[in-house]
């Protein structure tokens, strides 16, 4: 199965060939007859999950042309990822690395990370409350007011570490106060806690397949503008790690992924028949259940969010590269501060 | 000969100043900026446009009508100024005279930033050749023809200051401040730029001291 959406191709059949020709991808898909010719022109992005084979050659015109290849598990992990030459905005990723430096920089950024991810989560919840009944609305909404009381403290974190153990605990609050709100189709057990590595149950392995969807769209928008994805402020600089994608993750999780996680199911669009169990415990997605995910991303990546500072709405797809914009003019000196993206 | 490219220092002692910037400066200096310090420059339909026409004209060579023989794409420098650049094309007539011709997609505009840019043509092309150059066209594809723009004083004053304007900047390395105007609506570089978010001082930092002072919880129904 390829779908291609939005100029990025998504290739999630096991064994498919993709082959440079002229100037043009030929697809072959095991077992299906003839093959598929589509000119790389169309294409920003290519998506690869598990098992499919790209030729050098391809590979090759991909980095030249400045067309991202992103290799994803068969689970949806983000595993890799080929951008071709850096490109010259030497003064941003400067500016960048002085600001990670910057002890009363790096903080102040950090700070509003944390803060948009616990407006953003209360946000979720609240919309979530407005749909439930009785204990569940109640526990919800007692959820929203911890969070709401936990931003004066995160204002005034005075270290990375102290502002890490806060978003600890308001992802914590947040995932239970999700459990009140999924009411999934029979034979989908009920979401317990946050599972990541790897997903045991159908909600963890959903939300983990949309977090790497929602990383890669991120990642995307960080090189686009030409910031350095290792070099974060509350995630810092570890190695392997995209610490700014992970930064700029933090606004996006709840209102872009978990949401259409809970949609998801809600609306029964994912069923049992959609997971697969491995032996030992692990479960993840089945082909099917990638496409129905992947189609609806799609989807709801078109959908339009108000957006205070751009004055106007911008679509979900594009959340990222505005907010990795307002970010680099914060860092380049024309803005006094990062200002995320508030969900409304 | 300069071969080095724009901006990566040339012959002379001074930082290099392209050519197109001075035109680029003239317009709006952030967008000038953005494109020699941010490495940005985004195509929108006018660039491509320029791009398209600028593909037929920037094959290097030289092709003789008669009296006059016109050059393409010349690298052109003038060291005591420390401009580079390219001009889209040379005339050398029969009786001397030197005439650089900028190509551009959209409309002229009289003492618009073409007329930097072409002037500056030309007091490179004086430098390297030896000789007065009075004169120099901008051909534009909307109008379809070719409008001259006399070199005189007033206007070398222009590109001197400019060049040394743009020189600061790329010394600096700091983005001039947007101007957010009417200019802006027809800038390929807006979104980078973000004029209206940086012009708007007071809406910005309203949203700034908001975000931890979320709206209140809703009364229990």
């Amino acid at each position: 199965m390829t779908t291609e959406l939005l100029n990025t191709l998504y290739v999630q059949t096991q064994g498919t060939e993709l082959r440079l020709e002229e100037d043009s991808l030929r697809i072959r898909v095991p077992e299906q007859e003839g093959r598929r010719i589509v000119p790389l022109r169309r294409l920003d992005a290519i998506v690869v999950y598990g098992h499919v084979t790209l030729s050098s050659e391809l590979i090759a015109r991909c980095a030249r042309d400045a067309r991202s290849i992103t290799w994803m598990s068969r689970g949806g992990r983000f595993e890799g990822r080929l951008d071709g030459a850096v490109r010259g905005n030497v003064l941003l990723r400067h500016a960048q690395h002085q600001a990670h430096d910057d002890a009363a920089v790096r903080i102040a950024i950090a700070r509003n990370v944390v803060a948009a991810k616990v407006r953003n989560s209360r946000w979720v919840i609240l919309r979530a409350a407005r749909d439930a009944k009785g204990a569940a609305q109640g526990a919800m909404r007692a959820t929203a007011g911890e969070l709401a009381d936990a931003l004066p403290e995160i204002a005034v974190a005075p270290d990375t570490d102290t502002l890490m153990g806060y978003e600890g605990d308001a992802a914590r609050r947040h995932f239970a106060a999700v459990r009140h709100a999924l009411r999934p189709a029979e034979g989908i057990p009920p979401f317990e806690r946050r599972i990541r590595r790897p997903p045991t149950d159908p909600v963890n392995a959903t939300l983990s397949f949309v977090y790497g969807l929602l990383r890669g769209l991120v990642h995307g928008a960080a090189e686009q503008i030409g910031l350095d994805p290792y070099v974060g402020y509350l995630h810092g600089i570890r190695p392997a790690k995209p610490a700014l994608v992970l930064d700029l993750m933090e606004e996006f999780r709840a209102p872009l992924a978990d949401r259409l996680v809970l949609t998801l199911l809600n609306r029964r669009q994912l069923r049992p028949e959609h997971f697969e169990h491995l032996p030992g415990g692990a479960v993840r997605l089945t082909e099917d259940g990638r496409t129905v995910v992947i189609q609806a991303w799609q989807e709801w990546r078109q959908r339009p969010w108000p957006h205070t500072l751009a004055g106007r709405d911008v679509p979900a797809g594009l959340l990222p590269v505005m907010q990795a914009r307002l970010l680099a003019r914060h860092l380049r000196g024309d803005l006094p501060a990062y200002l995320p993206w508030i969900a409304s | 000969m300069a071969t080095e490219s724009p901006g990566r220092g040339g012959e002379g002692p001074l930082p290099q100043v392209p050519l197109s910037a001075l035109e680029h400066y003239a317009y709006c200096p952030r967008q000038s900026g953005l494109i020699l310090l941010e490495d940005a420059f985004e195509d929108d339909a006018a660039t491509v446009r320029g791009t398209l026409l600028h593909q037929r004209v920037d094959t290097p060579g030289s092709r003789g009508r008669g009296a006059v023989r016109t050059l393409h794409a010349l690298p052109v420098f003038n060291d005591a100024l420390g401009l580079v650049g390219v001009c889209d094309a040379v005339e050398l007539h029969a009786d001397g005279r030197v005439l650089p011709v900028e190509h551009k997609s959209g409309r002229y505009l009289p003492d618009g930033p073409a007329d930097v840019q072409a002037a500056g043509q030309a007091m490179c092309l004086e430098a390297m050749f030896g000789r007065a150059v009075e004169e120099a066209a901008v051909y534009s594809a909307a109008d379809r023809r070719r409008h001259i723009v006399v070199v005189d004083q007033v206007l070398r004053d222009r590109v001197t200051g400019l060049t040394a304007e743009v020189r600061r900047m790329l010394t600096a390395s700091a983005l001039p401040a947007p101007v957010a105007d009417k200019r802006c609506r027809r800038c390929s570089m807006a979104d980078s730029c973000m004029p209206r978010v940086l012009a708007d001082d007071r809406r910005f930092r309203q949203a700034l001291s908001d975000l931890f002072h979320p709206e209140p919880l809703p009364e229990h129904s």
